[in-house]
């Protein structure tokens, strides 16, 4: 009889085991799939900060009555580049899409400067690296929302509070669609 | 996304089983049969006397031949899917991205784009040099995956519809439908090849030898249908789910519902030799005759759904797909005045250059050229122009920058100023200009190439000009074959003579080509006079490939 209980409650606690075990390494992987999601949302901002430079000394040229624009992206770029902190990392990064919208809106005045080749490249190339932050952001927040929910549900709640999962940020950007970038007619 | 690789992969395992055992049905069916007749033939011919009655194999001879039939079974599956990728790729006529060419530069990005947002699958790009307009998918067992895009396809839509096509086809490869699709294709493509082949070769023979392949054909025909029917019901449904994971990645179904609905008014590509990759396609470029086995649903349904989803009716997207061309007339009428207003300005040309922060001059080109100090990145401004751009960005000023040696190494010379030429791109195709004459060399192929893409205005004197070629359509024909002497410059390219000819029955331009190795040589502004009149050709796409 005593045999029997404790062979019941040994495959009981192992269940239990295997079943913390599976939660875990599913919470660990979704947690790591989250942070590679932010990683590729590092790689792609840093890949924006380096065309800006390049687009600068482009549009110099031919936007000798825009010194205000080109100052403002260059302004914004310097701010977006030194921000460490998530929430001013956000603000400089909206602030930088916004200068950049309004330098492309100016380059559509200029026919000859949107004719470039070089300027048709970089306004591909930059128009490319938005959507990718859009898209690596969206993937990012559905990991994120799939992560929080799972760690909130019961029972896993019970293994995420006893080994100190927490509710991961979603990324926040003012939300003007990524289509919003003006589109050059070829 | 929400979906489960395990059970991705189950699926997709499954289904490979699936596929082996029917390939093991077949060939022990067939080879069964053709042993019974054999073997029945062999009694009939030599033992007449002796027995009488069908002969049924036995248990061990059956076995036997299911061991042979499993064995060819794998071989064959082995075979076709070995190297999969390649021979799909060498059937579709696919090729690499050319990242020179901006179209080519911007569906490398999309295609990125969409990897991103899919959490960082790695996809590959292709394009096939066809004017028709079509998409599709390929990948092996190792999850190597690409996607083509037809050249006509690219040059038809904007950035966002082509975003919403590419995200249709990648949820295709991470679904593993892809993977599906190719291994069903290649296993049962080589059947399709052979059928074909047997078709003609019992139409030709009419022998006794032709029953045998009859037979075949038979067991053939089986075949083909029940790959359809695996491929139509793989299909179908995984239509819509694709679609709707485009949806779900670039929460735009307008721009999918626009580009199918374009798609859908466009020629998909009828080519017999990809019949069996058709449903590789996201639009199936065979027209269907079993609509009941039709690769793909009903294109309607799939723009109904969309169009649902976007809370949009079909006169908006009608009106919208065609709404674009104004915008593209406005366009092209600004360009129209500012072509003339230059060519006003161009007796007189000159230029100032920004030295020592002034700007100095007007120079006229015997000027600059005697300058010295002119680099080819300083600042110049066209004297009447408002806007400055660096010298090496005006074509006209090229030559002053050229080293001599330069000319001495180029591939070709000009066949009438024996200048070197200079490898350039125009519209991504590769062509060898000379700067004095402003001629240009390139083979059939890459004009090929030029003549599919549309996407650039020409100038009144070129419109004219090819309005003055299709007038005298008559007398040019008549002239040409008139010439004596047709054989006038040597081919730049193999030096042998070249043939002056009309470059085309719809473009009667006289060009010079080399029968040899299909150069052509044109002259000043020749390729714009031919790529205006093919512009304007209603069905151009068929004519050109
Ligand atoms: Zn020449
Ligand atoms: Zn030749």
């Amino acid at each position: 009889m005593l045999g029997g209980i404790l062979i019941f409650l040994g495959v009981l606690v192992f269940l239990v085991v295997i079943w913390v075990i599976g939660s875990y390494n599913g919470v660990i992987t979704l947690r790591n799939s989250v942070d590679n999601a932010w990683a590729q949302i590092d790689v792609q901002l840093t890949r924006r900060h380096d065309l800006i430079p390049n687009l600068v000394k482009t549009a110099k040229g031919y936007l000798t009555h825009e010194k205000e624009t080109l100052e403002n992206v260059i302004k914004a770029r310097t701010q977006a580049t030194q921000a460490t902190a998530v929430k001013d990392k956000q603000a400089a990064e909206n602030f930088l899409t916004s200068t950049l919208r309004s330098l492309f809106a100016v380059v559509e005045r200029y026919p000859d400067l949107k004719a470039n080749q070089s300027m048709l490249k970089l306004h591909e190339e930059i128009t490319s690296t938005e959507n990718r932050i859009a898209f690596a952001r969206q993937f990012y927040n559905d990991e994120t929302m799939r992560h929080n929910t799972l760690i909130q549900q019961f029972p896993v709640n019970l293994i995420a509070s006893s080994f100190n999962f927490s509710n991961k940020e979603l990324f926040e950007i003012e939300d003007t669609s990524h289509k919003e970038v003006p589109e050059v007619n070829l | 996304m929400a979906y489960s690789f395990i059970q991705i992969e189950r699926e997709k395992s499954r289904f490979i089983f699936v596929l082996i055992a029917i390939l093991i049905a077949i060939y022990f069916f067939t080879s069964w049969t053709v042993w019974f007749f054999v073997k029945n033939y062999y009694r009939y011919r030599f033992y007449s006397e002796a027995q009488t009655g069908l002969y049924i194999p036995t248990l061990i001879e059956t076995g036997i031949v299911f061991l042979i039939a499993l064995s060819a079974a794998l071989l064959h599956f082995y075979i076709s899917t070995a190297d999969m990728l390649v021979r799909s790729f060498e059937v579709l006529g696919a090729k690499p991205l050319d990242l020179n060419y901006s179209k080519h530069r911007m569906l490398r990005n999309i295609i990125d784009e969409v990897s991103i947002a899919m959490g960082g699958v790695s996809i590959n790009g292709c394009v096939v040099n066809s004017a028709s307009c079509n998409a599709f998918t390929i990948s092996n067992f190792s999850g190597f995956a690409y996607i083509g895009v037809t050249e006509g396809l690219l040059s038809k839509l904007n950035r966002s519809q082509l975003e919403a096509v590419i995200g249709h086809e990648a949820a295709h490869i991470v679904r593993g439908d892809t993977q599906i699709v190719t291994t069903a294709c290649s296993v049962f493509g080589i059947y399709e090849g052979l059928m074909v082949g047997i078709r003609e070769s019992v139409l030709r023979v009419r022998s006794s030898a032709a029953l045998l392949g009859v037979f075949i054909y038979l067991i053939l025909s089986i075949v083909h249908i029940l790959n359809k029917i695996i491929v139509s019901s793989i299909s179908k449904q995984k239509e819509f789910r694709a679609d709707a994971v485009a949806v779900k990645l670039t929460r735009d179904p307008l721009a999918l519902a626009q580009s199918l609905y374009i798609i859908s008014k466009r020629w998909h590509g009828e080519n017999t030799k990809v019949v069996g990759l058709s449903s590789l396609f996201i639009v199936s470029p065979v027209g269907s005759s079993l609509s009941g086995f039709s690769t793909h649903p009903p294109i309607e349904e799939r723009i109904g759904i969309l169009l649902n989803m976007a809370h949009a009716d079909k006169s908006a997207l009608e009106s919208m797909v065609n709404n674009l061309k104004p915008e593209i007339k406005a366009a092209r009428r600004d360009f129209k005045q500012m072509a003339k207003k230059s060519k006003l300005l161009k007796n007189h040309e000159s230029w100032f250059a920004f030295k020592d922060q002034s700007w100095q001059g007007p120079f006229l080109f015997v000027e600059l050229a005697s300058l010295g100090w002119l680099k080819p990145d300083h600042l110049i401004r066209r004297h009447g122009a408002i806007q400055a751009k660096p010298a090496y960005e005006d074509s006209r000023l090229m030559p002053l920058f050229r080293p001599h040696e330069d000319q001495l190494h180029s591939r070709f010379s000009c066949p009438y100023c024996y200048h070197g030429l200079d490898a350039t791109k125009y519209e991504g195709a590769d062509v060898y200009k000379c700067y004095l004459c402003k001629g240009r060399l390139l083979t059939r192929d890459e004009l090929n190439k030029v003549l599919i893409r549309e996407d650039r205005d020409f100038s009144q004197d070129i419109i004219s000009q090819a309005e003055l070629a299709l007038a005298e359509k008559k007398e040019r024909f008549k002239r040409i074959r008139e010439i004596k002497t047709p054989l006038v410059i040597n081919c730049p390219n193999c030096f042998r003579k070249m043939r002056r000819k009309l470059f085309s029955h719809y473009a009667p331009v006289e060009v010079d080509e080399c029968g040899w190795c299909a150069s052509i040589w044109l002259d000043y502004d020749e390729l714009e006079i031919i790529q205006s009149i093919y512009d304007r050709l209603p069905n151009k796409d068929q004519i050109i490939y």
